[in-house]
């Protein structure tokens, strides 16, 4: 054999050599969520590494991928996107990566371990290989209990080789990929227009800056209609602006490239929608309603509601009195309330006084267009009044009840006592005028009859009058001989 | 047979039949598409399980039985947690129709699977630890975001078991793993492609 012949031989035997070098990879520390979220297992990381090492593959030091995940401030393992990927590749020299989480490790009550592992190839960052295994030591209890696993250590020996027994020892270079569109961000503002509004559209393709010659032409699509992009006074966005249509509806933006060979590639990248109208509120009050009229002591329960239901930008209501002065505003950036309740009170906590007004409820929606919906509303808050009138006639006592003014009667009852505290009688009824009569035994003037009359509106104001002595209110005035009670007394 | 008697053959019925419903349960509401369903995308689940890390857990469970049982061509979790950055989403809320076709668009999906956790537990008893999962996952068209099936699975630990102990599953990670195994398989029984080698 020649000399050459021998060169050549040599050669060949390096080049087969070379190619079949074992794979390099690069384990990361594997994510402990048994730990938290963002947990980190340098253990189980290490019986990986040692286990790859037996089946050949060259593994980058542990040192350099620390410097890698310092260096990109990557906080959370186990879930690298692709270019991290990539870049794991080139700053590594690793064909392959390794990742994976650690799903339960626990030593009692009985020891148990499952950890998910995922190998991705650098150049295209694919997923190759993939496996969960979990181990307890309940599974490898044997009917005898002999040599059964008592730790973690004795479960080790036979979980790390079960794991990683189908990693595949050659991994297929990656196919040819064309170039990608590689969208980095994109701003598509704003999400509802109004017709005729302007629409921005701001992408940015991962290292612009880089690859500004590289890139496609790009243009934002609309329907049938095209934007081309350009680059913004910064050149860190390519941005694209236009009208929204005149018609209301949704519309989908995607980003069309046009490669210099000819090819297109598409992106769905956003939607907007386009909204002529304003949302349709509808306004329901809940009091007592008397004749096709809203009343209202104590609260008036106000309830909004849409006619076509969407998201509002923020929503605002009026009380306005029968000056036209607003004693109530009240409102938020924020989805319609439920219900609202309105205690007669104004924006500066004093009790409005009796009388009518007008509630009116604002709303926008999220392209700036508002309407409004009112309904009016009668406050009434005055207890009712009412006059007491007394007849004698020898022993014969009658009592006039009269409503002055107010709202019509829920019930109205009065208690007449004898001196000695004794009920000498009792009147009830749901109208008034009306009148009931008694005879008290003894004097007419002798000691007097106290007497309690308690009444309420059909709104529930309330009226207690306590009177000293009944006899004296024909007499003279009941001035000074009534008092309205405030405080809660026994009634039976 | 008197009145009670029917009563309670008719109950005894309809609770065997409760007992009996064929698990892994699939769910059509549209077929999937003819080309491209070997690129899939795993949106994180939503977990109602109140297991720790259980979410985490059965995506990758899912994962490892995505790409080794059907050659399946599983997107970077991160590059899918990215765009949920980019759309403002939670990642413990499922997206709407228009986020999943926005997502899709960018990153050239064919199907999505997504899902939630109803219940997860490992709870310690004795002899073995007793294992219960309740999920179901849903695959989306990648173009239009729009649900294609849903799959209903629950089972117990201690339902693989054959002999004295033997078969019985005794973590929820493995009991997650044979569970996700019988649903891809479910899937691919019903049509799913799997990835051209």
């Amino acid at each position: 054999m020649s000399r050459l012949s021998l060169s050549l031989c040599f050669l060949a035997l390096l080049l087969s050599a070379a190619s079949s070098r074992a794979a390099t990879v690069a384990v990361l520390p594997l994510q402990d969520v048994t730990v938290s979220r963002n947990g980190v297992n340098y253990t189980l990381t290490g019986y990986v590494r040692r286990e790859l090492g037996t089946r050949g593959f060259t593994l980058v030091a542990e040192p350099r991928i620390m410097e890698f995940l310092v260096r990109h401030r990557i906080r959370t393992l186990g879930r690298l996107g692709s270019h991290l990927v990539e870049a794991a590749g080139r700053e590594l020299q690793a064909d392959l990566l390794l990742q994976g989480t650690v799903c339960q490790l626990q030593e009692r009550p009985a020891p148990a371990v499952s950890l998910s592992l995922e190998l991705i190839r650098t150049s295209d960052a694919a997923t190759v290989w993939a496996n969960t295994d979990a181990l307890s030591a309940s599974d490898l209890t044997s009917l005898l209990g002999l040599n059964d696993p008592g730790n973690l250590g004795d479960l080790y020996a036979v979980f790390f080789p079960r794991l990683l027994a189908t990693i595949p020892a050659e991994v297929p270079p990656a196919p040819e990929a064309g170039t990608l569109l590689d969208i980095d961000s994109v701003i598509l503002l704003p999400r509802h227009v109004r017709p005729g509004n302007e629409v921005s559209c701001r992408v940015r393709i991962r290292d612009m800056e880089q690859r500004i010659t590289e890139l496609p032409q790009l243009v934002a699509r609309v329907g049938k209609r095209e934007y081309p992009l350009s680059p913004d006074p910064d050149g860190y966005y390519l941005v694209a602006r236009w009208p929204a249509a005149d018609t209301p509806g949704e519309y989908t933006v995607s980003l069309a490239g046009r490669w210099a060979s000819g090819r297109t590639e598409h992106a769905v990248i956003g939607s907007y929608v386009v909204d002529d109208h304003a949302p349709e509120v509808q306004l329901h009050l809940v009091g007592r309603e008397i004749d096709g009229k809203v009343f209202f002591s104590d609260r008036l329960i106000i309830i909004p509601t849409l006619g076509d239901p969407e998201p509002v930008r923020r929503w605002e209501v009026l009380v306005i009195d029968a000056d036209d002065e607003v004693i109530v505003r009240q409102g938020a950036a924020q989805r319609l309330p439920r219900r609202l309740t309105w205690r007669g009170q104004t924006t500066l906590g004093t009790l409005a006084p009796d009388g009518e007004y007008t509630v009116v409820f604002r709303v926008w929606d999220r392209t700036g267009l508002s309407s409004s919906a009112s309904s009016d509303v009668s406050f009434r808050r005055t207890p009712p009044d009412i006059s007491i009138d007394l007849v004698q006639e020898g022993r014969r006592l009658t009592v006039k009840l009269a409503r002055n003014s107010g709202m019509p009667l829920a019930y109205w009852w009065m208690k007449v006592f004898a001196p000695d505290g004794a009920l000498l009688r009792l009147a009830e009824g749901q109208q008034l005028p009306a009148h009931f009569s008694l005879e008290p035994a003894g004097k007419p003037e002798a000691a007097p009859l106290e007497s309690l009359l308690v009444a309420a509106d059909i709104l529930g104001n309330r009226i207690r009058k306590k009177i000293k002595d009944l006899r004296r209110i024909s007499i003279q005035d009941e001035a000074g001989e009534m008092e309205l009670e405030k405080e809660w007394l026994e009634e039976f | 047979m008197n009145r009670l008697g029917r009563l309670g053959a008719m109950i005894i019925i309809l609770l065997l039949a409760g007992c009996g419903r064929q698990v892994p349960a699939l769910y059509r509401f549209a077929d999937l598409p003819v080309r491209g369903t070997c690129r899939v995308a795993l949106l994180p689940l939503v977990d109602k399980g109140g297991y720790p890390g259980g979410a985490e857990i059965l995506s990758r469970v899912l994962l490892s039985e995505l790409v080794t049982s059907g050659h399946f061509q599983v997107l970077r979790e991160g590059d899918v947690l990215e765009l949920y950055r980019q759309l403002l989403l939670y990642p413990n809320r499922q997206p709407n129709q228009e986020q999943l076709r926005i997502i899709g668009g960018r990153l050239g999906v064919g199907l999505f699977i997504g899902g939630d956790i109803l219940e997860m537990r490992e709870v310690k008893s004795t002899p073995a630890p007793e294992t219960g999962l309740t999920m179901i996952l849903r695959i989306y068209d990648g173009s239009s975001g729009r649900l294609l099936w849903t799959t209903y699975h629950r089972r117990r630990g201690s339902r693989y078991q054959k002999v004295l102990h033997f078969g019985r599953i005794n973590t929820i990670t493995g009991l997650a793993r044979r569970m996700t195994r019988e649903v891809v398989r479910l899937w691919r029984d019903e049509g799913m492609q799997p990835c051209t080698r």
